[in-house]
């Protein structure tokens, strides 16, 4: 067995206690394990900025080379990472708070909306521009909850280890996100039965 | 019913994920009511939450540039070199050394080597600090048997006699200035004069009490009062009206003022009493100072043959010989 495949057997949590030991071979398996995943929350996080959300891995991942330690064994490293990301997602809309109200022309939606008529027009990629527009709209809470629960795909659980919050509160968050993306979008039918159809064809 | 839900509104996600309202047992329906509208809503958020679901498939997924890896991996092997040789310092390194763990504390060379800077300190602060300074020198210094008796023969004559003068005793303690009603030292004395404390036994003596209990005596030519300079003061200041008496005249110190101690020289003010040669006391008043000089001037002079109104007196003290006796007393007053 390669030592690259020996490394991808160890848990996460195995991973960094060898990063700890300076183990650069650790240190890119766990890369590797969550690089995509966290560019792509912070892509969604931060209104898709692409340069924005590679500068944002790069920055969680220095954590890790410079300050190891930071990370505590005993915790889950999946959860600990997305809390230094979902962190770094909460200074950044600070930040932009700021620059929003020094500029509020540069941060205004680019996206224009399709028009509530009513059709029950089967849109992919209007639909997927209506939703990241209804999650501009909602506080920061709740839009990491949602991207979190269905776009990184983390367990209740590990989202409420994440925001420290109690897994009630997560499912409660999720199901008024649910409600109000409905109201939003809910002039769009059949994206779900379209991607299937899309999957069966490719 | 066996019913696993909870029946909480955390639990919607999981109804609408698994039933649609029509496969809602009645409980089931009834809670679902509570939240939302109606039916048509159920299904509704149910359709929603499917295609929320299926997003990510559809949507395309980013991957990190190949080039954040490699400067990543580039930091973590440069820190990976810093945090070896950091390592390599502290088991090699002069604080190692210093600190060596592998020795008992009294070993190790920090140890010993900040002792015994510890006690060239405390050797060098008691031979510099040390709070007996010249001036408790002098005063531990006693008198001979001989020079005693010497002293107190000229003490019936020119008498000096110092103590301090505390509040809560109300005590004046007395300086006895012999015969002359005036004080006067020139420079010029001050330099003639042996300024050295420990010699010249013959010279007038200057001893007292200061607040703290510690006696003191001075050897000290500086106060001498000649019959010329009276004369001389007398021709130069006509205020002053001198006569002959067979009396004597007693100032008695009550306070001493030092003014300019860091100066060269200084000048030592007086407040005091005068008595007559019947022992009449009346108070001096004690005027406005000037920097080099001080007045002193007697309102009244009850039932006395001397008038030494508007006379000044000024005399210079080396500073560096008698500042620190002088501040003491300052201090005492």
């Amino acid at each position: 067995m390669a030592v690259k495949d020996i490394y991808k057997e160890l848990s996460d949590e195995e991973l960094m206690d060898l990063v700890k030991k300076s183990d650069s071979n650790a240190f890119s398996a766990i890369y590797d394990r969550y690089a995509k995943m966290t560019l792509n929350f912070f892509y969604k996080m931060l209104w898709k900025d692409r340069e924005k959300s590679e500068d944002f891995v790069q920055d969680l991942f220095m954590k890790i080379v410079n300050k190891p330690e930071l990370y505590n064994s005993s915790r889950p490293f999946k959860t600990w990472l997305f809390s230094v990301a979902n962190n770094m997602c909460k200074n950044e809309y600070r930040k932009a708070e700021v620059r929003v109200s020094a500029a509020p022309e540069i941060f205004a939606s680019a996206i224009t909306k399709s028009s509530n008529t009513g059709d029950k027009k089967i849109d992919k990629d209007a639909f997927i521009g209506e939703l990241d527009e209804a999650l501009k709209e909602m506080d920061q809470v709740k839009r990491s909850t949602f991207i979190m629960r269905f776009k990184q795909g983390l367990s209740i659980k590990e989202i409420s280890e994440v925001l420290e919050c109690s897994q009630g509160t997560v499912k409660s968050r999720i199901f008024y996100t649910i409600k109000h993306l409905n109201k939003k979008l809910g002039h769009f039918k059949n994206i779900a039965c379209l991607t299937l159809l899309l999957n069966t064809l490719i | 019913m066996d019913n696993e839900f909870t029946y909480d509104p955390e639990d919607l996600e999981r109804l609408l994920k698994e039933k649609s309202f029509s496969e809602l047992l009645p409980e089931e329906k009834a809670f679902v009511l509570q939240f939302v509208e109606n039916d048509l809503e159920y299904d509704s958020m149910r359709e929603t939450l499917e295609s929320l679901i299926a997003v990510p498939s559809i949507e395309e997924a980013i991957s990190p540039k190949a080039a954040t890896k490699e400067a990543l991996m580039a930091a973590f092997s440069a820190k990976t070199v810093e945090n070896q040789k950091e390592e390599r310092e502290e088991k090699t390194g002069f604080w190692a050394w210093l600190w060596n763990t592998n020795k008992t504390i009294l070993y190790r060379p920090g140890f010993q080597l900040a002792s015994l800077a510890l006690v060239l300190v405390s050797v060098f602060y008691i031979a510099t600090f040390s709070p007996i300074d010249r001036t408790a020198q002098v005063i531990k210094k006693e008198p001979s048997p001989k020079e005693s008796t010497a002293n107190e023969s000229k003490k019936e004559e020119r008498k000096i006699t110092l103590e301090s003068v505390t509040e809560e005793e109300e005590e004046v303690k007395a300086i006895d200035l012999i015969t002359e009603p005036i004080t006067l030292v020139s420079e010029k004395d001050i330099e003639e004069s042996t300024l050295d404390l420990n010699e010249a036994p013959e010279l007038d003596q200057l001893e007292g009490i200061l607040l703290d209990g510690s006696k003191f005596e001075i050897e000290d030519k500086k106060i001498e009062r000649e019959a010329d300079e009276i004369e001389q003061i007398k021709e130069n200041n006509t205020k002053f009206n001198y006569q002959e008496t067979e009396s004597y005249t007693e100032i008695i110190i009550t306070d001493v003022i030092l003014e300019n101690i860091n100066a060269d020289k200084t000048t030592l003010i007086y407040d005091a009493r005068e008595t007559t040669g019947n022992m009449a006391s009346t108070p001096l008043n004690k005027t406005e100072v000037s920097s080099a000089m001080f007045s002193k001037s007697r309102n009244s002079l009850a039932a006395s043959d001397v008038s030494l109104s508007d006379i000044s007196i000024n005399i210079p003290i080396k500073a560096s010989k008698y500042s620190s006796l002088l501040s003491k007393l300052y201090t005492a007053q």
